[in-house]
This record gives structure tokens, sequence and C-alpha cells, in this order.
């Protein structure tokens, strides 16, 4: 079996511009990119070089100027494709940056860990049929990324740490046993210390769920050395460089990545 | 004799099997059970803060007033008597007679139940129309978002006196007019105050990870949306239930609220405050009834603020 036939993930000739016709500004210039499952795809540039907006735009949550984004092969954009977006909304999880910010603060951490499972739909057959397989899936991810859940289940995230809480973040984006997980800067917000039991989290989670395709944007090349299968570079909206972490980060081609690995290495 | 013979032991263990069952852990509660405890803790916090707990009694006892009215009254309400007018508290009269001779205790008591039927109406009304007003404020369409900032901008410069006049033309003077009147302007202020929480909600990380993990527009205003405004609403309801019994007096003063003969706190200090010069008890005895019931309304409104809210009350998050 080639590489392109397990593409799970794939944004072909991707552009975007924000703003309007007076003040357009195009982030992204005709990208192509595709993550495969299984695989742990970092996305690495400056701050403002676009990688966010990238992946936002693989995950559906942004809509192209011009480009194609397929899952499993087929479009998500457009009226055709919005059938082929909401399976992909319900196999995908989200970790965003802050995590302060992406739990609701007048939830507990069970309630915020359930919702996904919550929202699958009826006929799904990842969906929990009642409050107690929620309760016990609910359970098992936060067991999985390190914390009891006797102790975290009913607390809310005012009464937790970053590293706790982005944890928990972990845990709602994995609960429903995704194919895609998006993790935007998921350490950027956390102190050092922390940073560890996030990545063990992740990797946890990797294991427990072999087929399940990262996509994880940093500017951390530690991190990403850490865990990527595959790197792509982006500056100013472009990708400049793209290959295999050893290749990328032992034999850097591109004068910007250079730049990229010597700053990360002061 | 030691402790050890049969006899002792046997005791012992009887009085062990009489020891009461320990409850069950907070965390090993669930449904109903779980929103009782919560409730209880919720009114606990209130009964613990001298202003909670003052705001409680009063509401209280303004409840169990109206029910009782229903049923029975120290005098019956058309029960007149020109040759005691004007009769200081006796322990016929409680507080005395009106310029008819009618029982002012027996006209305040049933007048309770009217009030709490207008404050209940009128708070569901503005409840309802507030927050429909602030679903289309926080939409993710521009277009209907930005026009309904403009239009409760406008619509807000309208007195609530003004649309209790207008309606009065249709409807007369009548309990349905004070809570359109006053629902329909307390509600368009709880949109406009509630609009700044819900817009940071709405805009929210979480709310766009429930959108991106499907739900609806819907199912996140109801789940995730009103969960973070509920704090500034209850306020808002407090304060909409106070200025909607100020309200029933002001408007039946100008004879467009509670018609004459239906008993209310308004009807009662209308129909005397002609006389204040003859008799002020018969205007005291409502007005401080109306006062204590507006400050109990808004105490009522920041206690339960506090209580309810997890950010700002620990027992309930221990309590999970």
């Amino acid at each position: 079996m080639s590489e392109h036939d397990n593409v799970i993930l794939e944004g072909a000739n991707i552009s975007k511009s924000f703003g309007t016709k007076r003040t357009r500004q195009q982030v992204l210039f005709d990208v192509n990119v595709h993550v495969c499952a299984g695989e742990c795809l970092a996305v690495i540039g400056e701050s403002g070089s676009g990688k966010t907006t990238l992946t936002r735009i693989l995950l559906g949550l942004e809509t192209p100027s011009a480009g194609d984004v397929l899952f499993s092969g087929a479009s998500i954009e457009g009226n055709a494709g919005r059938a082929q977006l909401k399976l992909l909304r319900e196999q995908s999880g989200i970790v965003y940056q802050n995590p302060f910010e992406s739990l609701d603060p007048r939830w507990t951490a069970g309630r915020s860990v359930a919702e996904p499972l919550r929202l699958l739909p009826k006929q799904d057959s990842a969906r929990a049929r009642d409050d107690e397989q929620i309760g016990a899936r609910v359970a098992d991810a936060l067991e999985l990324v390190g914390l009891p859940p006797a102790e975290f289940v009913d607390r809310y995230p005012m009464d937790m740490s970053g590293g706790q809480a982005q944890r928990v973040a972990i845990a709602r984006a994995i609960v429903k046993n995704p194919r895609i997980l998006l993790a935007d800067e998921p350490m950027s917000a956390i102190d050092v210390a922390a940073r560890v039991q996030i990545l063990d989290a992740l990797a946890a989670s990797r294991e427990r769920n072999p087929q399940m395709a990262i996509v994880i944007v940093s500017h951390d090349l530690g991190v990403v050395q850490n865990i990527a299968d595959r790197i792509v570079v982006i500056h100013h909206g472009r990708i400049v460089e793209q290959g295999t972490t050893a290749q990328v980060l032992n034999t850097p081609q591109e004068h910007y990545t250079k730049e990229l690995i010597a700053v990360a290495s002061m | 004799m030691t402790d050890a013979t049969p006899h002792n032991t046997q005791s012992k263990q009887s009085k062990q099997s009489k020891q009461p069952r320990q409850s069950k852990r907070p965390e090993q509660l669930h449904g109903w059970r779980r929103t009782l405890h919560r409730a209880g803790i919720i009114v606990s916090t209130m009964w613990h803060h001298g202003t909670g707990r003052f705001s409680m009694i009063v509401l209280g006892i303004w409840v169990l007033v109206s029910i009782v009215s229903l049923f029975w009254t120290p005098q019956s309400l058309w029960a007149t008597d020109g040759y005691n007018v004007w009769a200081k508290p006796s322990r016929t009269h409680w507080l005395g007679t009106d310029g008819t001779g009618a029982d002012v205790f027996s006209w305040l008591m049933a007048g309770s139940r009217t009030n709490l039927l207008i404050v209940l109406l009128t708070v569901i009304f503005a409840l309802a129309f507030g927050l429909l007003l602030v679903a289309l404020m926080v939409s993710r369409n521009t277009a209907l978002a930005h026009g309904s900032v403009v239009a409760i901008d406008a619509l807000i410069s309208i007195p609530t006196v003004l649309i209790a006049l207008m309606l009065a033309v249709p409807l007369g003077a009548s309990i349905l007019g004070i809570v359109i009147a006053c629902g329909f302007g307390y509600g368009l202020n709880l949109a406009r105050v509630a609009r700044p929480q819900a817009l940071l909600a709405a805009r929210s990380m979480y709310v766009q990870s429930a959108l991106s993990n499907g739900a609806s527009a819907t199912r996140v205003f109801f789940t995730h949306v009103l969960t973070n405004i509920r704090p500034v609403v209850i306020v808002q309801c407090s304060l909409c239930a106070g200025t909607a019994v100020l309200a029933e007096a002001g408007l039946t003063y100008l004879g467009v609220g509670v018609p004459s003969g239906v008993p209310s706190w308004g009807v009662s200090l209308t129909s005397s405050v002609k006389f204040i010069s003859i008799y002020p008890m018969t205007v005291i005895w409502p007005g401080l009834i109306v006062t204590v019931v507006v400050v109990a309304l808004n105490l009522f409104g920041d206690a339960l603020h506090d209580a309810a809210d997890p950010l700002s009350n620990p027992r309930l998050r221990k309590a999970q």
C-alpha cells in the first residue's frame, strides 16, 4: 500500500485571504499538504506565518479562498461537501493554545470531556448510550492523560493548573477516538514542567489509538522533535520545506529552516 | 465486668446497627438528587448571609400571604362600614380601616397575590423576550446581529410609561398591560446588559470547540452562552421584579395599571393617597410594604448571583 492510499486529510492548492477588497491580505499561497493515518505532522514557522490558518482550513473551521480540502478522499468544501465536513467534525478533535479559554469556566472537567460524546449522532457506533457509559469513557480519557478521574471529573477549570487544564482539553479531544487530532500550539501557554505531562498525554493517546493522525502546530522545535514524524515548514504563507523530522531538523535545505533551528538551539 | 462479655458485645453490635446510615458523598449523587443537593447548597449559602436571609424571609412571607389570601382574609374585602372610616389599628382591624371603612390589612393581603402574579409574569415575559434578543445579538449572521443591536438601542429610548399608555387604548387598565409594558422594557434592558458577556461566551474557544464537534447554534446558546450569562441574568431579573412592583403602583396611579376593584398594593396606595393629610397610615402601610419587598427582591438577586455561580461560591464547587 502506497503512502497516498493512507492519506486521511489533504489540502490541495490552498490559498486564503482576509479582509475586504481594499484591505485584502493574503496569508496562504497555493499550499499543498497532506497527513496520513497514524502519522504526526508538525507545522512549524514563526508567528503570523499562516500555520494556524492552514490547520483551521484543514479541519473545516475556515473556508479557503481557493483550493480544496479532502477528507478520506472526498471534498469538504461547498454544498456538495457538507456531509463530508460533518463527518470530519465527528471524527476530529481539537486542542487549543490556552486551556483556560478553551474550557467553559462554569462546566466541570467531566462535563467538558463528555460534550463530544453527547454530540455524536445517534446512529454513530462510537456514541455512548447512557450516562453510565459516558461516565466510564470520560473517566477512561482522563486516566489516559494522567488525571485521576475521581479527583478531576468534578473539578472546575479555575481549580486546576495550566498543565492539568490542558490535559483535560486533550482528554476532551480524544474521548471519542477521533481519526484526526489538531493541536494548535498546545504547549505555548504552559510552563516548562507541565510540557512533559502534555507530551506524555499525547503519546499515550497515540499509543491507544495508533491510527489517529495528529497535526500539531508549534514553534517549539524541542516538542516537534519529540513527537512529530514529519515536518512542514511554513513561511509567509508558503511551504518552504517539508520532510521527515530527522531530515528537516538534521539536514535543513532552506535558509529559513536553518534560521529557525539556529534560533531554537540558542 | 469487662467490656468483652457477650452481653456487651451484643449491645455494641445493636448500637452499631442502629447508627444512621451514612449519607452518600456528593460525587455519588446523580440526576435530580444531585440537582436537589446543589439547590440545598445554594439556599444554605444564601441563608448564611444576612442580606440573603432577610430577602428569603421577606419573599417567603410574601408568597405565603399570597397563598393564604386565596382562602382567607381577616375581614371580607367588600365589608365596608361607613361609621368606622379611618379607624386606628384594633383587634378587629389590625391595620385600621380606609375611607370606605374596609379593612386595610385584608386589602393588602389580597393585593399581595396580584402583585406576585404581576411580578412573576413580568419576569417571565422579560426573560423570554430578553434572551430571544440576546440570541439575535450574538447570532453568527452579522447583519442580523448588528440590526438587532441598532433596533434595541432605538427601542430602549421609548419610556415604559408611554408603552403602557399606548397599550391602555386597546386593553384598558389591566394587569396584562402592565406585564407587556414592563416586560418589554426590562427585556430590552436585560438584552443590552447581558450582551457583552454573551458575546464573550459566543466567541470563545469552548464554543468553537463545541461547534467543531457538531453542536448546533441553538444547543451552544442554551448550554454555553446561557450558563455564562446566568449571573447577569439573575441580577437583571431581580431588578426587573423590583421595578415591576414599583411600576404597578405608578401605572395604577396613572389609571393604566390594575383596575380599581381588583386588590393590589398600587390600588391601596392610589385610593388612599388623596387622604394622606387626613389619615397618613393608610398610605404608609402599602408604601412600606412596597419598599421592603423591592429592597428584598434586589438583595435576593445579589445573594442568588453569589450563591448560584460556581466561580464565586467555593461550596458549590466542592459539592460537585
